[in-house]
Protein backbone atom coordinates (compact mmCIF):
# COMPACT_ATOMS: atom_id res chain seq x y z
CA UNK A 1 0.00 0.00 0.00
CA UNK A 2 1.32 3.72 -0.89
CA UNK A 3 -0.07 6.87 0.17
CA UNK A 4 1.65 9.82 -0.83
CA UNK A 5 0.04 13.86 -0.37
CA UNK A 6 -0.01 15.49 -3.79
CA UNK A 7 -1.37 19.03 -2.72
CA UNK A 8 -2.07 19.54 1.26
CA UNK A 9 -3.52 23.24 2.69
CA UNK A 10 -6.33 23.64 4.80
CA UNK A 11 -9.51 24.45 2.87
CA UNK A 12 -8.09 21.03 0.31
CA UNK A 13 -6.28 17.82 0.54
CA UNK A 14 -5.34 15.78 -2.94
CA UNK A 15 -3.79 12.18 -1.94
CA UNK A 16 -2.40 9.44 -4.02
CA UNK A 17 -3.79 5.97 -2.95
CA UNK A 18 -1.72 3.10 -4.49
CA UNK A 19 -2.41 -0.36 -4.18
CA UNK A 20 -5.89 0.12 -2.61
CA UNK A 21 -9.03 -1.57 -3.89
CA UNK A 22 -11.38 1.04 -5.39
CA UNK A 23 -14.14 0.00 -2.39
CA UNK A 24 -11.95 0.65 0.37
CA UNK A 25 -11.00 4.23 -1.54
CA UNK A 26 -14.47 4.87 -2.03
CA UNK A 27 -15.63 4.01 1.84
CA UNK A 28 -12.97 6.84 2.93
CA UNK A 29 -14.31 9.11 0.39
CA UNK A 30 -17.79 8.27 1.32
CA UNK A 31 -17.23 8.12 5.12
CA UNK A 32 -15.47 12.01 5.03
CA UNK A 33 -18.76 13.10 3.30
CA UNK A 34 -21.44 11.92 5.78
CA UNK A 35 -19.53 10.65 8.55
CA UNK A 36 -17.06 12.96 9.90
CA UNK A 37 -18.49 14.83 12.93
CA UNK A 38 -18.39 18.41 13.36
CA UNK A 39 -20.12 21.00 15.17
CA UNK A 40 -23.60 23.03 14.14
CA UNK A 41 -26.17 24.56 15.64
CA UNK A 42 -28.83 21.94 17.01
CA UNK A 43 -31.14 23.35 19.33
CA UNK A 44 -32.65 27.00 19.52
CA UNK A 45 -34.27 28.86 22.43
CA UNK A 46 -35.70 32.09 20.91
CA UNK A 47 -36.43 34.75 23.50
CA UNK A 48 -37.58 37.12 21.48
CA UNK A 49 -37.66 37.54 17.51
CA UNK A 50 -39.43 40.76 16.33
CA UNK A 51 -37.48 40.52 13.10
CA UNK A 52 -39.70 40.01 9.67
CA UNK A 53 -37.94 36.66 9.30
CA UNK A 54 -39.79 33.32 11.17
CA UNK A 55 -38.83 31.70 13.98
CA UNK A 56 -37.66 28.63 12.04
CA UNK A 57 -36.00 30.45 9.51
CA UNK A 58 -33.66 32.17 12.10
CA UNK A 59 -32.89 29.02 13.51
CA UNK A 60 -31.90 27.44 10.27
CA UNK A 61 -30.15 30.17 9.19
CA UNK A 62 -27.95 29.82 12.39
CA UNK A 63 -28.08 25.75 12.02
CA UNK A 64 -26.08 26.13 8.30
CA UNK A 65 -23.21 28.71 9.71
CA UNK A 66 -20.07 26.62 9.82
CA UNK A 67 -18.11 26.91 13.00
CA UNK A 68 -14.69 26.01 14.05
CA UNK A 69 -14.55 22.75 15.31
CA UNK A 70 -12.20 21.37 18.33
CA UNK A 71 -12.85 17.04 17.88
CA UNK A 72 -10.93 16.94 20.74
CA UNK A 73 -12.91 18.70 23.33
CA UNK A 74 -16.26 17.46 22.68
CA UNK A 75 -17.63 13.82 22.22
CA UNK A 76 -20.86 13.39 19.98
CA UNK A 77 -23.94 13.53 22.49
CA UNK A 78 -24.86 9.71 21.81
CA UNK A 79 -21.54 8.64 22.93
CA UNK A 80 -21.57 10.91 26.17
CA UNK A 81 -21.63 9.82 29.39
CA UNK A 82 -23.93 12.65 30.98
CA UNK A 83 -27.82 10.53 29.78
CA UNK A 84 -28.95 14.28 30.05
CA UNK A 85 -30.97 15.33 26.79
CA UNK A 86 -30.09 19.15 26.91
CA UNK A 87 -26.39 17.84 26.70
CA UNK A 88 -23.42 18.31 29.31
CA UNK A 89 -20.10 20.86 28.79
CA UNK A 90 -18.36 17.82 27.18
CA UNK A 91 -21.30 17.48 24.27
CA UNK A 92 -22.45 21.15 23.57
CA UNK A 93 -21.61 24.61 23.46
CA UNK A 94 -23.96 27.63 23.91
CA UNK A 95 -23.86 30.16 21.71
CA UNK A 96 -25.60 33.47 22.16
CA UNK A 97 -26.73 36.15 19.74
CA UNK A 98 -28.32 39.12 21.32
CA UNK A 99 -29.16 42.00 18.41
CA UNK A 100 -30.95 45.44 18.12
CA UNK A 101 -31.36 48.40 15.38
CA UNK A 102 -31.10 51.41 17.02
CA UNK A 103 -32.03 54.29 14.52
CA UNK A 104 -31.17 52.67 10.92
CA UNK A 105 -31.74 48.95 9.28
CA UNK A 106 -28.98 46.70 10.82
CA UNK A 107 -27.40 43.68 9.28
CA UNK A 108 -26.83 41.03 12.09
CA UNK A 109 -24.02 39.15 11.46
CA UNK A 110 -22.12 35.74 12.82
CA UNK A 111 -19.36 38.14 14.54
CA UNK A 112 -22.23 39.22 17.04
CA UNK A 113 -22.46 35.39 17.97
CA UNK A 114 -20.99 35.21 21.24
CA UNK A 115 -19.43 31.36 21.79
CA UNK A 116 -19.72 30.34 25.85
CA UNK A 117 -16.42 28.12 25.25
CA UNK A 118 -14.19 31.19 22.80
CA UNK A 119 -13.11 28.50 20.41
CA UNK A 120 -16.39 27.18 18.90
CA UNK A 121 -17.14 30.17 16.84
CA UNK A 122 -18.06 30.70 13.33
CA UNK A 123 -15.57 30.35 10.63
CA UNK A 124 -15.90 33.70 9.00
CA UNK A 125 -17.14 37.02 10.94
CA UNK A 126 -19.45 38.23 8.10
CA UNK A 127 -21.72 35.59 7.14
CA UNK A 128 -25.19 37.44 7.03
CA UNK A 129 -27.85 36.20 9.56
CA UNK A 130 -31.25 38.52 9.36
CA UNK A 131 -31.56 42.53 8.62
CA UNK A 132 -33.34 44.39 11.38
CA UNK A 133 -35.67 47.36 10.56
CA UNK A 134 -34.92 50.30 13.24
CA UNK A 135 -36.59 49.21 16.93
CA UNK A 136 -36.85 45.43 15.86
CA UNK A 137 -34.80 43.33 18.14
CA UNK A 138 -33.27 39.10 18.17
CA UNK A 139 -32.15 37.41 21.18
CA UNK A 140 -31.53 33.60 20.92
CA UNK A 141 -29.54 31.17 22.92
CA UNK A 142 -28.52 28.31 20.40
CA UNK A 143 -27.09 25.05 21.22
CA UNK A 144 -24.24 24.00 19.01
CA UNK A 145 -23.35 19.69 19.11
CA UNK A 146 -21.24 17.41 17.03
CA UNK A 147 -23.48 15.58 14.36
CA UNK A 148 -22.67 13.77 11.53
CA UNK A 149 -23.68 14.88 7.79
CA UNK A 150 -25.64 11.37 7.45
CA UNK A 151 -27.94 13.05 9.56
CA UNK A 152 -28.13 17.00 8.30
CA UNK A 153 -25.88 18.58 5.70
CA UNK A 154 -25.27 21.58 7.90
CA UNK A 155 -22.83 18.69 10.24
CA UNK A 156 -20.86 17.88 7.07
CA UNK A 157 -17.38 18.91 6.81
CA UNK A 158 -16.19 18.32 3.41
CA UNK A 159 -17.93 20.12 0.61
CA UNK A 160 -16.88 17.43 -2.11
CA UNK A 161 -14.92 14.91 -1.91
CA UNK A 162 -14.23 13.28 -5.19
CA UNK A 163 -11.94 9.72 -6.48
CA UNK A 164 -10.40 9.56 -9.44
CA UNK A 165 -7.77 8.01 -11.86
CA UNK A 166 -4.27 9.08 -12.29
CA UNK A 167 -4.19 9.70 -16.38
CA UNK A 168 -1.29 8.04 -16.59
CA UNK A 169 -1.33 4.80 -14.83
CA UNK A 170 0.13 1.12 -15.27
CA UNK A 171 -1.96 -0.75 -12.03
CA UNK A 172 -5.06 -1.30 -11.79
CA UNK A 173 -5.68 -0.17 -7.88
CA UNK A 174 -4.12 3.42 -8.13
CA UNK A 175 -6.64 6.43 -7.11
CA UNK A 176 -6.37 10.09 -6.29
CA UNK A 177 -8.29 11.06 -3.65
CA UNK A 178 -9.65 15.24 -3.49
CA UNK A 179 -11.37 16.47 -0.54
CA UNK A 180 -12.56 19.88 0.30
CA UNK A 181 -13.49 21.03 3.58
CA UNK A 182 -15.71 23.74 3.92
CA UNK A 183 -13.76 25.15 6.78
CA UNK A 184 -14.95 24.03 10.42
CA UNK A 185 -12.08 21.63 10.43
CA UNK A 186 -8.68 21.72 8.48
CA UNK A 187 -8.78 19.23 5.15
CA UNK A 188 -6.24 16.93 6.26
CA UNK A 189 -8.31 16.14 9.62
CA UNK A 190 -11.02 15.36 7.54
CA UNK A 191 -9.16 12.65 5.70
CA UNK A 192 -7.17 11.08 8.90
CA UNK A 193 -10.52 10.89 11.13
CA UNK A 194 -12.28 9.13 7.94
CA UNK A 195 -9.71 6.39 7.52
CA UNK A 196 -10.15 6.09 11.97
CA UNK A 197 -13.37 5.77 11.49
CA UNK A 198 -13.54 3.52 8.74
CA UNK A 199 -10.89 1.29 10.90
CA UNK A 200 -13.12 1.51 13.53
CA UNK A 201 -15.75 -0.24 11.27
CA UNK A 202 -13.97 -2.62 10.34
CA UNK A 203 -12.46 -3.90 13.89
CA UNK A 204 -15.82 -3.86 15.26
CA UNK A 205 -17.38 -5.91 12.22
CA UNK A 206 -14.28 -8.60 12.48
CA UNK A 207 -14.79 -9.57 16.42
CA UNK A 208 -18.99 -9.48 15.47
CA UNK A 209 -17.72 -12.38 12.95
CA UNK A 210 -15.09 -13.75 15.49
CA UNK A 211 -18.22 -14.47 17.80
CA UNK A 212 -20.61 -16.18 15.14
CA UNK A 213 -17.45 -18.58 15.13
CA UNK A 214 -17.23 -19.48 18.77
CA UNK B 1 -34.77 36.05 1.76
CA UNK B 2 -31.86 37.07 2.67
CA UNK B 3 -28.78 36.05 1.12
CA UNK B 4 -27.93 32.08 1.26
CA UNK B 5 -24.88 31.21 3.34
CA UNK B 6 -24.17 27.69 2.53
CA UNK B 7 -23.75 26.34 -1.28
CA UNK B 8 -27.23 24.34 -1.68
CA UNK B 9 -25.34 21.55 -3.56
CA UNK B 10 -22.30 21.47 -2.30
CA UNK B 11 -22.57 23.23 1.29
CA UNK B 12 -19.47 25.53 1.18
CA UNK B 13 -19.63 28.97 2.46
CA UNK B 14 -21.22 31.45 0.12
CA UNK B 15 -22.95 33.82 2.87
CA UNK B 16 -20.00 36.34 3.33
CA UNK B 17 -18.75 36.43 -0.35
CA UNK B 18 -22.27 38.04 -1.44
CA UNK B 19 -21.53 41.44 -0.59
CA UNK B 20 -18.20 42.19 -2.19
CA UNK B 21 -19.18 40.18 -5.49
CA UNK B 22 -21.87 42.77 -5.36
CA UNK B 23 -19.82 45.91 -4.67
CA UNK B 24 -17.23 44.51 -6.90
CA UNK B 25 -19.67 44.42 -10.02
CA UNK B 26 -21.58 47.35 -9.61
CA UNK B 27 -17.80 49.71 -9.97
CA UNK B 28 -17.41 47.75 -13.33
CA UNK B 29 -15.26 44.37 -12.90
CA UNK B 30 -16.24 41.72 -14.97
CA UNK B 31 -18.60 39.20 -13.11
CA UNK B 32 -16.49 36.07 -13.81
CA UNK B 33 -13.61 37.33 -12.69
CA UNK B 34 -14.72 38.13 -8.96
CA UNK B 35 -16.08 35.26 -9.02
CA UNK B 36 -12.87 33.38 -9.48
CA UNK B 37 -11.00 35.29 -6.88
CA UNK B 38 -13.68 35.33 -4.28
CA UNK B 39 -12.39 30.98 -4.78
CA UNK B 40 -16.24 30.29 -5.93
CA UNK B 41 -14.94 27.63 -8.70
CA UNK B 42 -17.56 24.74 -9.50
CA UNK B 43 -21.21 26.24 -11.14
CA UNK B 44 -23.08 25.43 -8.35
CA UNK B 45 -21.38 27.69 -5.36
CA UNK B 46 -21.48 30.47 -8.85
CA UNK B 47 -25.08 30.30 -9.82
CA UNK B 48 -25.98 30.82 -5.69
CA UNK B 49 -24.68 34.44 -5.69
CA UNK B 50 -24.86 35.40 -9.61
CA UNK B 51 -28.96 34.39 -8.73
CA UNK B 52 -29.68 35.55 -5.70
CA UNK B 53 -32.27 38.78 -5.19
CA UNK B 54 -32.47 40.02 -1.26
CA UNK B 55 -36.69 40.02 -0.75
CA UNK B 56 -35.80 41.28 2.61
CA UNK B 57 -34.82 45.02 1.43
CA UNK B 58 -38.38 45.00 -0.30
CA UNK B 59 -40.10 43.99 3.06
CA UNK B 60 -38.42 46.45 5.49
CA UNK B 61 -39.19 49.89 4.31
CA UNK B 62 -42.53 49.28 5.67
CA UNK B 63 -41.21 48.69 9.10
CA UNK B 64 -38.94 51.71 8.79
CA UNK B 65 -42.03 54.03 7.92
CA UNK B 66 -44.28 52.07 11.34
CA UNK B 67 -40.93 52.89 13.24
CA UNK B 68 -40.98 55.95 12.09
CA UNK B 69 -44.70 57.28 12.48
CA UNK B 70 -44.83 55.30 15.74
CA UNK B 71 -42.05 57.68 16.66
CA UNK B 72 -44.06 60.74 15.32
CA UNK B 73 -47.46 59.77 17.50
CA UNK B 74 -45.51 59.12 20.59
CA UNK B 75 -43.88 62.61 20.08
CA UNK B 76 -47.47 64.02 19.27
CA UNK B 77 -48.90 62.78 22.60
CA UNK B 78 -46.20 63.23 25.19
Amino acid sequence: MKIEVLEKSDEKIRVHLGGVSRAYANAIRRIALSEVPCMAVDDVVILENSSVMYDELLAHRLGLIPLKTDLSQYVLPENCDCNNPLGCPKCRVLLVLDAEAKDSVKEVVSGDIRSEDGTTVPISPSIPIVKLAPSQKVKVEAYARLGRGKEHAKWRPAAISILTTPTETDTEDDYILEIESVGSLPASEIFVKAVEILNEKLESFTEKARSLSK
Amino acid sequence: MLKPIRCFTCGSLVGDKYDIFAERVKAGSDPSQVLDSLGLKRYCCRRMVLANVDIIDQTLPYYEFLAQRHAEFESDTM
